[in-house]
């Protein structure tokens, strides 16, 4: 039988934000919201367990599946601006889900790359968005910071950093100064994977302000190679800044990297209620946003970071409840909030990642030292660690990857609690970006753990 | 023993007041709250007393739970709004009576650029409960917006959130307009948020930071009763001692 397709046109999801049903952002965040995701825990019976941080029961992936499914149906997608809700028929979202992508290449010439949908336990490789993330790189090293993760042939695309200035001014938000901020950027960028000699990797930008984004995917510079960032803020809602990137990435056909991190504790509730959220916008992402490869999972809040039992466990949960019952590009991000040239920082990618890897994400973005929170706080070997293993965990049972997990969260999980995790140190004191090369400290400390990773059991070269 | 009658039901329609007024808080029920505080002022029962013991006692539960996990943002936002629903009864009473339950009054925000605002809600949500009057502006505030409303609402406190970088800049642009106005010693300013580091307190000559919500909180204590101790930079309730 021949399905007809009933994709939702962009225009139609924009008419929807001036014509939805009426409601406040405060009592979408603090009423409705809450309301439905806490009946829909409650429904499918979803309860977290600190003892299995990677998931093996398909069944309760499947059911937490449905919980998001409903919940994204039943809520929509918020509208700040107009406080009205763009609601998306169950007949449109799974539409929306059959004729998502499954496979899509990125990036230009040798460096071109073929993303795929995965599988939990699937045993094809993971691909990797690698680099600063989103942390502050000051301008006079932002191109060998960049430089430095682009060498390893490891990385799929570059996961970039933010110019805080531009010749020496600050890039306010809003201001003519993020235009020129951001056109440099993607300058400083291409240069970094020039010279790497990487010229077609592809980057994925941050998530600048309207005016910001527009300027680096304008003419000449960010283009259909690369991956066009565009948040969903948790939970469940848009603004027109960011319907006016969508809008222009329909347009210009740019490969849209929809993204979202419903906050445990926060409007969602426990890690429950972000595991299913972050389902539901990961279906959002897709109806609404048009999103190619959607990047959801819960954040903790409490510590800033993922990689606490409940971040854990929410984002097994969500990648698996995905990739079981979608093809979708999915990716996930590994927030850690222990430093550089620090064993915890190390400890904390590891786990992140094999979670990720083994649960069936196509890509995750990482690594995020104290979670962004310091300018050139960038170790670099956190990144290559992430690739090793990766490389080593694709097609590692889930009961085995979490018998690893539990083994490599207590490492850390001590201190995380403490809220005092070491913040350890910037690139420039860790780093010889002249010679591309570790500190000694730094090769050291990368040493012992990998060795201490190898014996608890990831089977690392 | 007629008196003593009197006085026993007295006493016992207190506790069940101050047991109501409680309960709605805890609940986050602002129409049980209202009701409950008009029933109050007209059993006569001590708005103070009413607060302390009663609402007061509600806030705290909530803040222990939501410390706990066992609640989560929307449960204390409704049970501050309760709270600060209730308080609106109770006000012109205790304006009668020059008293003042405030602790301090803030405005809060999120920055320019910026639309993340769960850390600022927590914190917002913390404050009211700690009995500080509380001006919320929401999120993508305009700097000068922080430092009319300061000025109109007679703030000590003006506490700025950011999680891009791009948007953490205006919060030197509150401090410069508060200073190129000449009412710089007049407000303390808190910056927080995911951009915010603590170098970037004394860079911009802010008053405070706090890395956590509850870091936030305490920092803004502190300060209302010693601003000489300023600036005062806290990271999971330990202060720092360098930038």
């Amino acid at each position: 039988m021949v399905q007809t397709c009933s994709l939702l046109p962009f225009v139609e999801i924009v008419d929807r934000a001036h014509t939805g049903p009426v409601c406040s952002v405060k009592e979408w965040d603090i009423k409705v919201l809450p309301k439905i995701a806490k009946e829909k825990v409650e429904k499918y019976g979803l309860k977290f367990d600190p003892e299995n941080l990677i998931i093996s029961d398909d069944s309760l992936a499947d059911a937490a599946y449905q919980a998001g499914f409903e919940l994204a149906v039943e809520a929509g997608v918020l509208c700040m601006d107009t406080e009205r809700i763009i609601k998306v028929s169950e007949e449109e979202l799974k539409a929306a889900v059959r004729e998502a992508k499954r496979e899509q290449t990125y990036g230009r010439l040798s460096d071109e790359v073929l993303y795929y949908a995965r599988k939990p336990e699937d045993k094809r490789p993971i691909r990797r968005h690698v680099g600063p993330f989103a942390t502050a790189v000051s301008e006079d090293i932002f191109i060998p910071t960049h430089q430095a993760y682009a060498l390893c042939h490891h990385v799929d695309m570059l996961s970039c950093g933010v110019l805080p200035t531009v010749y020496g001014r600050e890039v306010k938000a809003g201001t003519p100064y993020e235009v020129l901020g951001e056109m440099l950027t993607v300058r400083l960028l291409q240069e970094a994977v020039r010279r790497a000699g990487r010229p077609g990797m592809p980057l994925a930008g941050g998530d600048s302000t309207g005016v910001g984004h527009l300027a680096a995917w304008s003419y000449d510079h960010l283009t259909w190679g690369d991956h066009c960032v565009i948040s969903m803020p948790s939970d469940l809602k848009t603004a027109f800044f960011l319907l006016n990137k969508a809008a222009q990435a329909t347009v210009q056909g740019y490969k849209v990297y929809g993204f979202s991190h419903p906050t445990i504790g926060g409007y969602a509730g426990g890690p429950e209620g972000a595991a299913i959220m972050s389902i539901a916008a990961a279906l959002m992402c897709v109806a609404v946003l048009k999103a190619d490869a959607p990047e959801t999972n819960p954040y903790d809040g409490r510590y800033f970071g993922n990689s606490s039992r409940e971040g854990m466990w929410g984002r097994s949960l969500c990648t698996q409840a995905i990739a079981r019952n979608t093809n979708f590009l999915f990716g996930v991000d590994v927030d850690v909030v222990a430093g550089p040239c620090t064993e915890m920082v190390l400890y904390e990618t590891a786990s992140g990642i094999i979670n990720s890897t083994v649960s069936g994400a196509a890509w995750t973005n990482g690594i995020r030292p104290v979670a962004g929170r310091y300018r050139d706080y960038l170790g670099v070997l956190e990144g290559y660690l992430m690739c090793e293993v990766e490389l080593a965990t694709c097609g590692m049972k889930r009961k085995d990857a979490n018998d690893l997990a539990k083994k490599i969260v207590p490492k850390y999980e001590t201190v995380l609690k403490s809220k005092n995790a070491p913040v350890g140190k910037s690139i420039r004191e860790c780093y010889d970006l002249n010679n591309f090369k570790p500190s000694q400290e730094w090769h050291d400390i990368y040493t012992k753990v990998k060795k201490d990773l190898k014996d608890l059991g990831i089977p690392l070269t | 023993m007629l008196r003593l009658n009197l006085f026993v039901r007295s006493e016992i329609m207190n506790d069940e007041i101050l047991r109501d007024l409680k309960d709605a808080v805890m609940k986050g029920d602002e129409d049980a709250a209202k009701k409950t505080a008009t029933r109050a002022l007209e059993s006569g029962l001590n708005p103070e007393e009413a607060i302390d013991k009663g609402l007061a006692k509600g806030m705290d539960e909530i803040g222990k739970k939501f410390e706990n996990s066992e609640i989560f943002l929307s449960d204390m936002m409704m049970a501050a709004d309760a709270m600060k629903a209730a308080l609106a009864v109770f006000e012109p009473k205790l304006k009668e009576k020059g008293i003042t339950h405030k602790r301090g009054t803030v405005v809060i925000g999120t920055s320019r650029g910026d639309i993340h605002d769960i850390g600022k809600n927590i914190v917002a949500t913390m404050l009211t409960a700690g009995g500080y009057e509380v001006h919320d502006l929401g999120f993508d505030v305009p700097p000068l917006n922080f430092v009319r409303k300061a000025q109109e609402a007679n703030a000590n406190v003006i506490a700025v959130s950011s999680l891009l970088t791009s948007s953490m800049y205006y919060q030197k642009d509150i401090v410069n307009y508060l200073r190129d106005m000449g009412v710089r010693a007049k407000y303390l300013v808190i910056v927080g948020g995911g951009a915010v580091y603590p170098k970037w307190v004394k860079e911009i000559d802010a008053d405070g930071y706090g890395k956590f919500a509850d870091d936030a909180v305490m920092v803004i204590n502190t300060l209302i009763e010693k601003k000489e101790q300023r600036p005062i930079l806290m990271e999971g309730k330990k202060i720092l001692r360098e930038a």
